[in-house]
């Protein structure tokens, strides 16, 4: 088995569409329905494997309410991969993804837009009644903003959860070794022999510094 | 500091007349009395608490004379559109596990929590709603029981402490905030400081959640309830310093941690509540 892998994600959209619901489904298996707001930011861990490599999710919760924007803004530098979700059965949460797709693209330096990570994710499956974003409208938006994975979930029910977060890990682990394979050296060191490499696993995914473990004595060397 | 259930019982009687007598809170030179500040440290009894927090904003303003009874107005139809969205999703979302604020779609524009913050969005236009307020109205609520005069509070937090500023748009007070905290933490324990730096803990992820719902986010409601009384009494000079302290009692804890998520959780949900159980407020608002 290769090294570990550390990744960080990010998960942004409209206040209410289930952002947090869909972590916690994710992370604990269980979700139940009207999850306080999320104030600020939230952090939730997870491990798994990813094409028999295990790999460190440390996913980032951010708040939904637009005012809250530019405090988020600090929080997108270093993301390996960008959920943008919005709830089904709210048309102006859909609109919306346009401006949480800018307002990342804009503040986390995500190097070739084309390439990079996202996955659009429209929530609330078991609400399908009141659905007012139709799966056609949703995925031409994705074709049209660069071919983006898109998944339908309900993180009440547990639909398709994991398998939106799985994508979300798989592009952005393809995206990092090409990113390692492509990239330059950022520079090499001299009689010291100190060697520091564009390398994506040493840089732990990018924002995060990664260690494991909760703290230093259990702390699982990499 | 006093010390035993007699101590308790000296600071009741102590605190009961000050209500009684309604004494001075606040001198002509601006400072709060210090008998009440002792008091508070000490915790006090949860049956004075909605007496206190009448007393103290009744005598530090005039927010009574300025939103009287009479226009405590829950008209929905006066309430910014983006505000009123905002409130009804928040409200079901706030404190659901008490009874008192479980509700639904069906009632949840009959609850107290929403009268509260659409009369407050009626007055503040340029606020209208901000997440987190949910939080500190539900907990004035809670206190005061009777809305109008939980409404009274939240004006007097919003406009005399002049707390409104933290949910403008972009945060700017919080903003301002964060930095003082930096810039204290800096100063006064620069290992941890950098400590923090190096595994990239960002302020905004740290601390927004504090400030932002003046620690009821995370904290059980007696320890929430004590920083409240502080919190009124003083503002924000209070919280930075229950802060800043708990970051420095808890260093060695902190400097232990080498995992950015485990940092950030740390100090958002457990560090607060873990300094009060370990030290109490009197040793928090003393500092190392």
């Amino acid at each position: 088995m290769s090294k570990k892998q550390f990744l960080k994600m990010v998960i942004l959209g409209d206040s209410g569409v289930g952002k947090t619901t869909l972590l916690q489904q994710y992370v604990t298996q269980k979700a139940t329905g009207n999850s306080k707001p999320t104030i600020g930011a939230d952090f939730q861990k997870k491990e798994v494997m990813v094409d028999n490599q295990q790999v460190n999710l440390q996913i980032w919760d951010t708040a939904g309410q637009e005012k809250f924007q530019s405090l988020g803004y600090a929080f997108y530098r270093g993301a390996d991969s960008c959920a943008l979700v919005f709830d089904i059965t709210n048309h102006k949460s859909f609109e919306n993804l346009a401006m949480w797709k800018k307002g990342f693209i804009e503040n986390a330096s995500p190097g070739d837009v084309n390439t990079y990570p996202f996955v659009v994710i429209g929530n609330k499956l078991d609400k399908e009644v009141n659905r007012q974003v139709t799966s056609q409208e949703a995925r031409q938006w994705c074709k049209d903003n660069g071919d983006i994975p898109y998944y339908e979930t309900s993180a009440l029910e547990n639909i398709s959860v994991d398998s939106a977060f799985l994508e979300m890990a798989k592009t952005a682990l393809k995206r990092g070794t090409q990113n390692a394979l492509f990239s330059l050296p950022e520079s090499i060191g001299g009689a010291g022999g100190a060697i520091k490499l564009n390398n994506f696993e040493d840089r732990g995914g990018a924002g995060a510094k990664g260690g494991a473990g909760k703290k230093k004595k259990n702390g699982t060397c990499c | 500091m006093a010390d035993g259930s007699d101590g308790r019982k000296r600071n009741r009687k102590a605190l009961i007349l000050i209500i009684e007598r309604k004494q001075q809170i606040v001198s002509s030179n601006g400072q709060t009395s210090q008998t009440i500040k002792n008091l508070i440290i000490d915790g006090i009894d949860s049956d004075l608490r909605a007496k206190l927090w009448k007393l103290i904003i009744r005598q530090i303003s005039r927010v009574k004379y300025d939103y009287p009874r009479s226009k405590f107005n829950i008209e929905t139809k006066d309430c910014g559109s983006q505000a009123l969205i905002d409130i009804i999703k928040d409200v079901p979302r706030t404190y659901q596990h008490d009874e008192a604020f479980k509700c639904d779609d069906t009632n949840l524009q009959k609850t107290a929590l929403f009268q509260i913050l659409v009369a407050y969005a009626i007055t503040d236009s340029e606020i209208g709603y901000t997440q987190g307020m949910n939080f500190v109205a539900a907990t004035f609520l809670k206190v005061i029981k009777d809305p109008y005069d939980a409404y009274l509070v939240l004006q007097y937090v919003m406009r005399v402490l002049n707390w409104r500023c933290v949910y403008l748009h972009n945060t700017p007070k919080l903003a301002n905030l964060l930095e003082i905290v930096q810039k204290q933490l800096y100063n006064q324990d620069p290992v941890l400081f950098n400590h923090l730096k190096e595994n990239q803990v960002l302020p905004e992820g740290s601390y927004a959640q504090f400030f932002l719902t003046i620690g009821l986010y995370n904290c059980p409601e007696d320890i929430s309830f004590q920083i409240l009384d502080l919190f009124l009494l003083e503002g924000e000079k209070s919280l930075i310093r229950i802060l800043v302290n708990c970051m420095i009692l808890n260093s060695e804890i902190l400097m232990s941690f080498v995992d950015q998520i485990d940092l950030y959780t740390y100090i958002q949900k457990e560090m607060i509540q873990e300094s009060f159980n370990r030290y109490g407020m009197a040793k928090i608002i003393q500092g190392k």
